[in-house]
């Protein structure tokens, strides 16, 4: 009556001792795919971000561009309108009605005088030579390559 | 009894749970279903068909379902082999037993296919129609105005600007949306001073409201165009344009011409070459609001416009302005309908100026036209084609400057007694003098060496009875027969330039072929284009021909010169400048074809060209006086035209820097 739960004690601790699972080793976790998984996720993350902040600055670029496209717009205009008031001030019609409000009239002939080398040499004696310095205080002013030079540049902008 | 409708109620999924897959136990269970609903309800023959109904209702009920496992379980009895002799209608048994699985699946084919459908769809619209669609969203919350290109600027040779656009604005009105009208009526009298039907009409608009769109103000000024802008008045729109205008006032309005309001050349060379001037319109898009609103702000350009070219004529302003003051000048002294006037390069063939002034036959004042008589209008030029037809004969060597004739001052031809125009004695004159004197019948003999073909020949190599390589709007070619086409006195008369007719751009360029040492330079008008880009294209050269001999030419000069100093055209002299020239006193044909008006008096058409400095010449000018008054002294070229030409030459020695050449007197004897 006394040996048998001794035996079964025993036969208890063999079974438990068959019940204890076996170790192996394990390889070890592969941890590249995470990390790969991360960075990719950073990358599509960093993408997003760089996108809309490209979108922004694209869109005030765009402002920017339009603003300066409105501005050269109203330049022109303004060009346009300077290029009519000097066209207009220099136009004979005014001119002539500016000479005669002074009492100036339209000369009736000409005189062609001819200058004797006498007189070229008694003018340089008593003026000096005159330089070419002289002539460029005039400011050349040819309207039409100022307004080709502001058409290349208006029209052939995008 | 429970409503059917209780077993439709049941979850799937606990039907599926208590039942199983299995069709035999689901039909055990409806077999146990319907015996308890038979107890239930009343007595009936064991094998009697049970209502569809009630084995369905019980057959969900969830009690019910949790039978099978019982009688599965546990019963061998006759029940169930009593139920197994009773087939289940093949119907009941595929609505209850559908496997959810296969449900599942079908359920998931059709989402599929549904969403397979939608995907096609969605990518054929995306494909095939996206354009169509795209657009047709976009024309329903936006609008395409067309934004008009820049017309080019017309400068003259030194780059002043003739004809340009400047900014202006269109002002108009929505009286739909206004709500003040009067008040906004007037702020527009006051900014735009309108006039007072004007004023009465928009009150009528704003106050019926029928319109949607009523023009306030075209072009209008772009400084006031922005200060109603900025009120931002309700119902006013104020939209940009541009206005066509000419800085220099009517100075070469008769070449220029005009544009419309809508800025498309209808006269002149603003017509002729429209469509260079033109450019490209570009687009843009605005979107609107659901009332057809525009939303401010919202305007995008699709297509920038592409401004015209830009023509640089060759006229010169100053002198074209002072061609047009001596014209009205003396056309207003002398009391003559009208004048025109060329001056021309004689090498390049390029105009200088070309002016044409006439007379208001209701006001009677004098303004330059807007039509260009100078290429428009021909007349029979009289005498100045005498030095077509000496020049000719020289050049053919059939006669020479001391060639002379025995010259009667009048003599009969055909059915005419054809005169000079003075009285004189038979007498011996040569090629020269009768050049000089500009006789009439001296020039037929000239012209009766040469032959009527032949002289043809030469009238047509200089120009005359066609069009010039200027190609001017409504320009004429002139009438020049065929000698076989020439009738009576005619036959002799194209000698000294009646019986043929040409404008006063042929024959500017005809005379000039003599001072171009017998080289025919077309005319030329234009001198270059500016492009898109600015670059500056020239145009060709003017086409040349030699048409009589460099001898010819300098032999004819030197009589022509004599003209000046000695014979008809002595009102032309410039000190100190040797001018060659002709006069030509021509009758001008009427309307009723003879050369007398209504009243019986001669009508007159008078003219002088010339050129200098005759031993070089630089440029060559015409002026015709159109009826001149008959009766007085003013009538003859060399009274109504050639002064003209001595008032003009000053300018244009000073304007093309003309050196007199050296050694040179003029008239005056050294």
């Amino acid at each position: 009556m006394i040996a048998l739960p001794l035996l079964r004690d025993s036969e208890a601790r063999r079974s438990k001792a068959a019940a204890k699972p076996s170790l192996t080793v394990v390889s070890r976790r592969r941890r590249w795919p995470a990390l790969f998984a991360g960075l990719a996720w950073s990358l599509v993350f960093l993408g997003l971000l760089g996108a809309a902040v490209f979108h922004t600055q694209l869109a005030e670029r765009q402002l920017r561009l339009d603003r300066l496209d409105r501005q050269v717009g109203v330049e022109r205009e303004r060009f346009d309108e300077l290029r009519y008031e000097r066209a207009e001030l220099r136009s004979p019609v005014r001119l002539a009605a500016a000479a005669s409000e002074l009492g100036m009239r339209r000369g009736r002939a000409s005189t062609f005088v001819s200058v004797t080398p006498e007189a070229v040499a008694r003018q340089l004696a008593a003026a000096g030579p005159i330089g070419d310095n002289a002539v460029r205080i005039v400011i050349h002013t040819d309207p039409l390559d100022q307004f080709r030079a502001v058409k290349s540049v208006t029209e052939a902008a995008p | 009894m429970k409503p059917a409708t209780r077993s439709h109620g049941v979850p799937s999924g606990s039907r599926s749970h208590t039942t199983g897959p299995s069709r035999a136990r689901s039909t055990s269970t409806g077999t146990r279903a319907r015996e308890t609903s038979r107890r239930r309800t009343a007595p009936a023959p064991r094998n009697a068909p049970v209502p569809a109904r009630t084995k369905s209702h019980s057959t969900s009920h969830p009690k019910t379902a949790q039978r099978p496992h019982r009688t599965s379980a546990g019963a061998p009895s006759k029940a169930r082999a009593k139920v197994r002799t009773q087939p289940p209608r093949r119907s009941e048994s595929r609505f209850r037993a559908g496997s959810p699985r296969h449900r599942l699946i079908l359920a998931l084919a059709v989402i599929g296919a549904v969403l397979f459908g939608l995907i096609g769809r969605v990518a054929y619209l995306q494909t095939n129609e996206a354009d169509d669609l795209r657009s047709a969203a976009a024309d329903q919350w936006t609008r395409s105005v067309t934004i008009p290109a820049q017309r080019g600027t017309v400068f003259d040779r030194h780059g002043a600007e003739l004809a340009m656009s400047v900014p202006a604005v269109t002002v108009s009105i929505n009286p739909k949306l206004i709500d003040n009208g009067p008040a906004t009526v007037q702020i527009l009298d006051d900014l735009l001073e309108l006039t007072d039907d004007e004023v009465a009409e928009l009150v009528a608009e704003v106050a019926t409201k029928d319109r949607g769109f009523v023009f306030v103000r075209r072009q209008a000024d772009a400084d006031i165009g922005d200060q109603i802008a900025a009120m931002k008045l309700p119902g006013v729109n104020v939209d940009r344009e541009s206005r066509r205008e000419m800085p220099g006032g009517d100075t070469g309005r008769s070449v220029i011409g005009r544009a419309n309001i809508d800025g498309v050349g209808i006269s002149g060379l603003e017509l002729q070459f429209d469509d260079l001037l033109t450019g490209t319109g570009g687009q843009m898009r605005r979107e609107v609001a659901p009332g057809g609103r525009s939303i401010p702000g919202s305007e995008t350009v699709t297509a920038q416009p592409v401004a015209g070219d830009d023509l640089v004529l060759t006229l010169d302003r100053s002198i074209q302005y002072s061609t047009e003051q001596v014209l009205l000048e003396q056309v207003a002294a002398i009391g003559a309908k009208g004048a025109t006037a060329i001056a021309m390069d004689t090498d390049t063939g390029e105009i200088y100026s070309m002016a044409s002034v006439r007379r208001d036959d209701e006001t009677g004042a004098y303004g330059v036209t807007s039509g260009n008589f100078a290429a428009v209008d021909a007349y029979e030029p009289g005498s100045v084609a005498k030095v077509i037809t000496i020049a000719s004969s020289l050049s053919e060597g059939l006669v020479t400057p001391e060639t002379s004739y025995v010259v009667p001052w009048r003599k009969q031809y055909y059915d005419d007694l054809l005169k000079d125009s003075h009285q004189h004695p038979d007498e011996v004159m040569s090629v020269a003098r009768i050049l000089t004197e500009s006789s009439n019948i001296g020039t037929i003999f000239v012209q009766q060496e040469m032959g009527r073909e032949r002289h043809r020949e030469f009238m047509a190599a200089f120009g005359l009875g066609s069009k010039t390589a200027l190609d001017f709007p409504g320009e004429s070619p002139g009438i020049l027969k065929q000698p076989e086409d020439l009738w009576g006195s005619e036959r002799v008369t194209v000698a000294y330039g009646q019986g043929v007719s040409s404008t006063s751009l042929q024959l500017v360029a005809a005379i000039n072929t003599i001072a171009n040492r017998g080289t025919y330079v077309a005319p030329k008008l234009v001198k270059a284009t500016v492009g898109p880009d600015g670059t500056v294209v020239e145009t060709e050269p003017s086409e040349a021909r030699e048409v009589v001999t460099e001898r010819a030419a300098v032999q004819t000069t030197e009589m022509m010169r004599n003209v000046v100093c000695s014979g008809t055209a002595t009102l032309a002299q410039v000190d100190g400048l040797s001018i060659a020239g002709k006069t030509g006193t021509a009758f001008k044909a009427a309307d009723n074809g003879t050369y007398f008006d209504a009243d019986g008096n001669r009508i007159y058409y008078s003219s002088f060209v010339g050129f200098f400095p005759s031993e070089n010449p630089q440029v060559t000018v015409l002026v015709s006086v159109d009826e001149p008054p008959a009766g007085t002294n003013d009538r003859f070229g060399g009274t109504a035209a050639a002064p003209v030409f001595a008032e003009l030459a000053p300018t244009l020695i000073h304007e093309l820097g003309i050196v007199p050449t050296p050694g040179a007197t003029g008239c005056q004897t050294p």
